[in-house]
């Protein structure tokens, strides 16, 4: 921390005036004391906002020193006599006017006074040469690992970045965890699946010094890598299937996102052309039906089909993308600048539309309804067919269109004859189809001889078939389209309001990060798009954006050791957290870039590294010195994700179903649960058996109607880009695993399996359950145990062997073990 | 009207005290943000991942002497009509069927003029108070001086699904807390063996967005809201699976103790699974109180008949607001009870047959509202105990379609009341033009409703906020709001 003090104040300039530089704790005396002073009894009049009531505002050092009617409010030459604290003292003045301030509060902006009223920088008022020194908007260098003493602890670099830490607290690294543990570790954190008792005894058993290597490289090329690890991309870009609101109308083809995202994972998709694809995949030279339906990410999120005021509501949809954008790449909380400039980030509020001008020419596709005036759709789907899917469709058709000349030749031949043999009346009745049928059967031999009619009757069959035959619809995507090649002017909005603009604003990238104007090609006479997204994409993956590859680092460690090195992995400003290892974090954003932004290569380095493999007990002296884990002396403990818990469940009882890819799945929910929607019958569309019990992945994202058992978990909620789930444990959640319809019946299930593997002997059906539910061989006291319970389940309560054996299933559902990972 | 404003821009402007993603568990996420250095540090639990859980829902210290404890919340759903229910507009009987210049907004787009359909009850003075009452309400007219009434509410949205959100959340956008997670995040829950938040439907269905409407957004599910079901099992989950007995169930989960005894025994003062280990004790109690809660059994006749249990027509609702009373009792913070459900005349949305739509609804809920505010008073909880009456918005003084009766959305101006828990009844804030198409004296837009509610519960509506995305949100938004003093 010592060292990241120094880099901080290294790079800040003093201004002109020569202000004494305020330190990181003053600055934080500030913030945490002084200003919620301010704030609550001060702001409502002289709050730094232009539309404060006085003269006189409280923004900034200067502000203080200009004072308001009265002249300056602080004496740095006397502290004590300024006009400031003589007002809170009611001395002359009286300030608040509601009443006079606690003698602490007084206390604590006098201490303030005597610092020399340091505040931190805030935009625009000389801070800005600080604002470009802080630690995240630096060019990434690599730093050079240092020196550590325990160099037999050393796997790779990473290692040397964490003990180094440890060791200049003087504290040890948990001994490495054995080989029991690391496989179920790493099976959870790379398929979000257990491994099987026969992976789990395979492991074991394999003597070889890089078992473990090969393991993790088995793992990564698993098709279920990509569904858990995609995943975490998915609460990222706020993924949902519905548009929310009132009707929560669902988003068509939105599974297919779904189905890019997991793939690019398995692919090993180099991580700039995901962003790439994402952000502009119609504007790439390359483009094709991939990287359309990656443009799914601007459609993700809620939007409202009936807004008050549609011209606002046009300004939300684009929020949401610039919002979501700023936090998922850049760790920026750009959105705050919407309505004013950021309160502590260095973002005014010009780079807020700045942005938006990127995409201010993609949300314009939205068709008014015809059943109600104030309804829209989004009419964003877009054709994904391949030109061999299209040869192949016309070749299709035209063989369709062949077949029905045939048969309407063959029906005309027919009735050609008929009609001459029929009676004038006769053949007006035979008009109708039914008729004419009948008066056929009636004059069988007398029109058609029975062979004959037969044969027309069946061209007649033939062509109602053909005529209702509809070729399968050519696969659409949820995607991105623009208006054409040109964009309309963005203007910077008053307040955030549409109906106040004011100054016109060109697309350019954050002016803290300190880039050159993007030069926007001329888009093509025919083109589709303005080509400003494809600008934007590529600046964000430029080698010399700090903040891309540290975002994308820190997300990699986060899920490997449950917190990011910054644990505000969404906001790498000022209100978010500091990197607990700020040199590891560069060290690995460096790395990512040079192995080509390939993820998987990233994945391989740091779970070889000591330090993941590293036991979830350590010794005590770490846990007194480090409580939080700070330094990462030991691997923390991590209750499974939502999805971690069904699936593993499913696991269990032998149902999961590992299909990968497709439509998303409704599975069972409880009649209940439904009674909640506004229209509880169509609410849920219940999928086939098979369907039930997919990975949790695949289950239909509803907005409205979230899967209860995920839910009750902790699924990330997708309102907007979620980068840290809750992790809570709440009695409802065991009520939910005790009482609730999955768990009982999977319970039921596993049950039936574990009869149909071990037969009917207790103690063998209790090893083989924990041994599926903890990937390990049971001890005789957990034995003992289970079968205790079973039989005085029989025993006591009356149960059915069957049922005893059912309970102690449920029973072993809820285990700490089962649910948590060392 | 702040509809010139963007609505999900809410600046934060102190730096938070803790984080989530800082790691502290959410013992820190229930104190986030609150930002009274003296109420923050009476509440902090250490937040360093190791000290042992604090529920969320442990019961907090408000920011100053509440008047209230609990509040009912009666939501009418569909959004009731105030000039014929509480706002009365003589006016409007001479105009009947006139076409008349007046600018309404409703789910028809907006209009600029429309013919007026007089109000079809009259309307009588009741109390000391003599308050104008229509005679779709007869029993709640006898409780009136103990109501304050509120006639120039307005909201940003006339449409179903956005005023929904708007009244539960104060945002017209979707994925914010609800009132009911505010109050319980704000003070937590003085029973553990209940939920803090309960809401209770209509049979026909929940409201247009479902769970949106008691979601608590991006806090932590610990603050939604649990539906109690009226009927059946109260809870979801609550009740052991068929064939097991409560003791057949206490042998598991007291076997469930000893293997996570045993797990921990190795992994020794981990306050994540101690938690856990925790939670199945307070799961079992929930088991074990909750029914008790619903049971209406030891209810005597005279309860009985005050709230109208056993007439046909209001049994259902009579039933939910003696549940919502003995909720009160039990400690449960905060209840809504809906009065209709699903789409169209299922609930108070009277865009076709006004008559039929709203003596349906005012019959089926009048006897059961007044029976609980009595009840509540005769057992000394009115004092304590805030009821809220009203809808998402009001109704338009026009007719919608060429012909007919049917009100299309209002949400330029509607009454809703309140009752008990410290405010002044028999009294009357603002007014509706004399057509009842928009608030003109003293506007008061939901956020004021908002900010009375956590004012009488003890919380400052301009200090409550909770940490998120880099923003300090509160209920009532950045520009704040202030309680509305008339009724205090």
């Amino acid at each position: 921390m010592a060292l990241f003090v120094v880099l901080l104040n290294s790079g800040y300039r003093a201004t002109a005036q020569a202000v004494p530089k305020p330190s990181e704790e003053e600055i934080a005396f500030y913030v945490e004391k002084v200003q919620p002073i301010f704030e609550r009894h001060c702001y409502k009049c002289h709050g730094p906002e232009e539309e404060a009531q006085s003269e006189f505002r409280i923004s900034s050092r200067d502000a203080l020193l200009a004072g308001g009617e009265l002249g300056p409010v602080v004496d740095f030459d006397d502290p004590d006599d300024s006009q400031l604290l003589r007002a809170l003292r009611y001395e002359d003045l009286e300030m608040p006017p509601a009443g006079r301030l606690g003698d602490r509060e007084i206390e604590a902006v006098a201490q303030w006074v005597e610092m020399g009223a340091p505040f931190p920088a805030a935009v625009g008022e000389g801070g800005g040469s600080g604002a470009q020194s802080y630690w995240a908007y630096q060019k990434i260098e690599r730093p050079e690992p240092p020196r550590v003493d325990d160099a037999a602890w050393i796997t790779n670099p990473i290692d040397a970045f964490i003990l180094a830490r440890l060791e200049a607290a003087d504290l040890k690294p948990a001994s490495q965890a054995d080989k029991q543990t690391l496989v179920r570790r790493i099976y959870y954190d790379l398929t979000g699946l257990p491994p099987t008792p026969e992976q789990v005894r395979e492991f074991l058993v394999d003597p070889s010094p890089d078992a473990y290597a090969r393991l993790v490289d088995r793992l990564l090329d698993s098709p279920h890598y990509g569904e858990r690890w995609g995943r975490h991309w998915l609460d990222v870009v706020r993924f949902a299937e519905t548009n929310g609101y009132e009707r929560d109308n669902a988003k068509p083809s939105a599974w297919r996102y779904r189905d890019y995202v997991i793939g690019a994972f398995n692919d090993d998709k180099p991580f700039d052309r995901f962003v790439l694809e994402q952000l502009a995949g119609d504007e790439l030279e390359d483009a094709g039906a991939e990287t359309i339906v990656a443009t799914g990410y601007y459609r993700l999120g809620l939007w409202d089909d009936e807004p008050v005021d549609a011209d606002q509501a046009y300004y939300d949809s684009l929020d949401d993308v610039v919002s979501t954008t700023g936090q998922a790449f850049l760790g920026m909380t750009i959105g705050c600048a919407r309505c004013h400039d950021h309160k502590i980030d260095p973002l005014p509020q010009s780079d807020y539309y700045s942005l938006l001008a990127f995409f201010n020419n993609t949300y314009k596709d939205i068709k008014q309804l015809e059943f109600e005036k104030t309804a829209f759709t989004l009419n964003t789907l877009v054709t994904i067919a391949s030109f061999e899917q299209l040869v192949q469709r016309q070749i299709q058709e035209r063989k369709l269109a062949a077949e029905l000349e045939q048969v309407n030749a063959q029906v005309a031949e027919y009735e050609e004859r008929i009609y001459a043999a029929l009676t004038n009346p006769e053949k007006e009745d035979a008009q109708d189809e039914e008729v004419r049928r009948h008066l056929l059967e009636q004059r069988r031999g007398d029109v058609l001889a029975a062979d004959e009619l037969q044969l027309y009757l069946a061209a007649l069959e033939h062509r109602h078939t053909l005529e209702k035959k509809k070729l399968p619809p050519l696969p659409q995507a949820l995607a991105i389209k623009e208006n054409g090649r040109e964009a309309p002017p963005t203007h910077v909005l008053t307040r955030g309001s549409v109906h106040a603009p004011a100054e016109e604003v060109q697309p350019a990238f954050p002016a803290v990060l300190g880039f050159e104007l993007p030069e926007i090609p001329e888009p093509a006479a025919d083109a589709k798009s303005c080509g400003r997204r494809l600008e934007l994409a590529r600046w964000l993956v430029h080698p010399d954006n700090p903040l891309t590859a540290r975002v994308l680092a820190n997300r990699l460690w986060q899920h490997h050791f449950g917190r990011g090195i910054v644990r505000t992995p969404n906001d790498f400003g000022k209100f978010g957290e500091r990197p607990t290892h700020p040199q590891l974090l560069d060290w690995l954003a460096a790395e990512t870039i040079a192995r080509g932004w390939r993820l998987k290569s990233m994945h391989r380095l740091i779970m070889l590294s000591s330090a993941y493999r590293m036991a979830s007990v350590g010794d005590q002296e770490g846990y007194d010195a480090d409580p939080r884990n700070d330094l990462f002396g030991r691997f923390d403990l991590r209750r499974l994700a939502a999805e971690e818990i069904r699936d593993s469940v499913l696991a269990a009882s032998g149902a999961l179903n590992l299909k990968v890819g497709g439509p998303s799945v409704f599975p069972p929910i409880p009649a209940e649960i439904l009674a909640g929607a506004s229209r509880p019958e169509a609410a849920w569309n219940l999928s086939a058996p098979e369907d039930q019990v997919r990975r949790s992945v695949y289950t239909f994202v509803k907005r409205s109607l979230p899967e209860p058992v995920l839910q009750t978990f902790d699924l990330a909620d997708n309102g907007s880009s979620c980068a840290v789930r809750f992790n809570t444990t709440v009695p409802t959640q065991s009520l939910t695993m005790l009482n609730g319809e999955f768990f009982v019946r999977e319970a039921e299930r596993f049950a039936r399996r574990l009869e149909e593997e071990v037969g009917h002997d207790p103690a063998a059906q209790v090893e083989r359950a924990l041994w599926l539910l903890l990937c390990r061989s049971a001890t005789e006291g957990d034995i003992d145990r289970g079968v205790e319970l079973i039989e005085n389940l029989q025993r006591e309560e009356a149960l059915s062997a069957a049922d005893a054996l059912k309970y102690f299933c449920l029973m072993a559902f809820n285990l700490n073990e089962f649910v948590y990972v060392d | 009207m702040s509809s010139d404003k963007p609505r999900n821009c809410f600046c934060r402007r102190t730096r938070r005290q803790f984080l989530w993603e800082a790691g502290g568990g959410f013992t820190s996420v229930a104190l986030a943000g609150i930002l009274d250095g003296a109420f923050f540090r009476r509440q902090t639990v250490a937040a360093d991942g190791v000290t042992p859980l604090a529920n969320p829902l442990a019961p907090k210290d408000p920011h100053y002497t509440p008047k209230a404890k609990n509040v009912i919340f009666l939501f009418m759903y569909g959004g009731p009509s105030h000039i014929d229910t509480f706002d009365y507009k003589p006016e409007l009987y001479r105009l009947d069927g006139q076409t008349v210049p007046v600018k309404t907004f409703g789910r028809a787009g907006k209009k600029n003029e429309g013919r007026v359909v007089g109000p079809k009850w009259n309307f009588k003075q009741y109390g000391e108070s003599g308050t104008w009452v229509s005679d779709l309400f007869p029993h709640v007219a006898t409780c009136v001086d103990d109501i304050a009434f509120l006639h120039s509410l307005y909201a940003e949205s006339p449409i179903h699904g956005s005023a929904m959100l708007m009244m539960n959340s104060g945002r017209i956008l979707s994925g914010n807390p609800c009132l009911g997670s505010w109050v319980n995040y704000g003070l937590g829950s003085v029973n553990q063996n209940l939920p803090g938040f309960v809401v209770m439907l209509d049979k026909t269905g929940g409201p247009i967005s479902g769970a949106q409407n008691w979601t608590s957004g991006y806090m932590p599910a610990s603050y939604q809201g649990t539906l109690l079901r009226a009927q059946g099992e109260p809870i979801l989950d609550l009740e052991p699976p068929d064939g097991l007995s409560q003791a057949a169930q206490r042998r598991m989960l007291d076997t469930l103790g000893r293997y996570n005894a045993s797990h921990l025994n190795s992994r020794t003062g981990n306050s994540d699974l101690e938690a856990r280990v925790a939670s199945y004790e307070l799961a079992y109690n929930m088991q074990q109180h909750a029914p008790e809660a619903v049971d209406l059994a030891s209810e005597p006749q005279h309860v009985r008949d005050l709230y109208g249990l056993d007439n046909e027509r209001t049994s259902d609702f009579a039933r939910k607001c003696i549940l919502a009373r003995r909720l009160v009792e039990r400690g449960v913070r905060f209840i809504q009870v809906y009065s209709g459900g699903n789409h169209n005349d299922h609930n108070w949305d009277a865009h076709g047959d006004l008559e039929k739509n709203h003596n349906f609804h005012a019959g089926n809920t009048d006897q059961p509202i007044a029976g609980l505010l009595k009840d509540l008073k005769q057992r000394g909880l009115l004092n304590e105990t805030l009821v809220i009456w009203g809808g998402e918005f009001g109704r338009q003084p026009t007719a919608e379609y060429a012909k007919g009766t049917g009100r299309d959305h209002n949400a330029y101006g509607f009454t809703m009341w309140l009752a008990g828990g410290g405010i002044k009844g028999g009294t009357h804030v603002g007014t509706t033009d004399e057509l009842g198409s928009r608030a003109v004296e003293e506007p008061l837009h939901v956020k004021r409703l908002h900010a009375t509610i956590l004012h009488q519960m003890g919380l400052d509506p301009n200090r409550l906020s909770y940490f998120y995305n880099g923003l300090d949100h509160k209920l009532v938004g950045v520009e704040g709001a202030e309680p509305i003093g008339q009724i205090l």
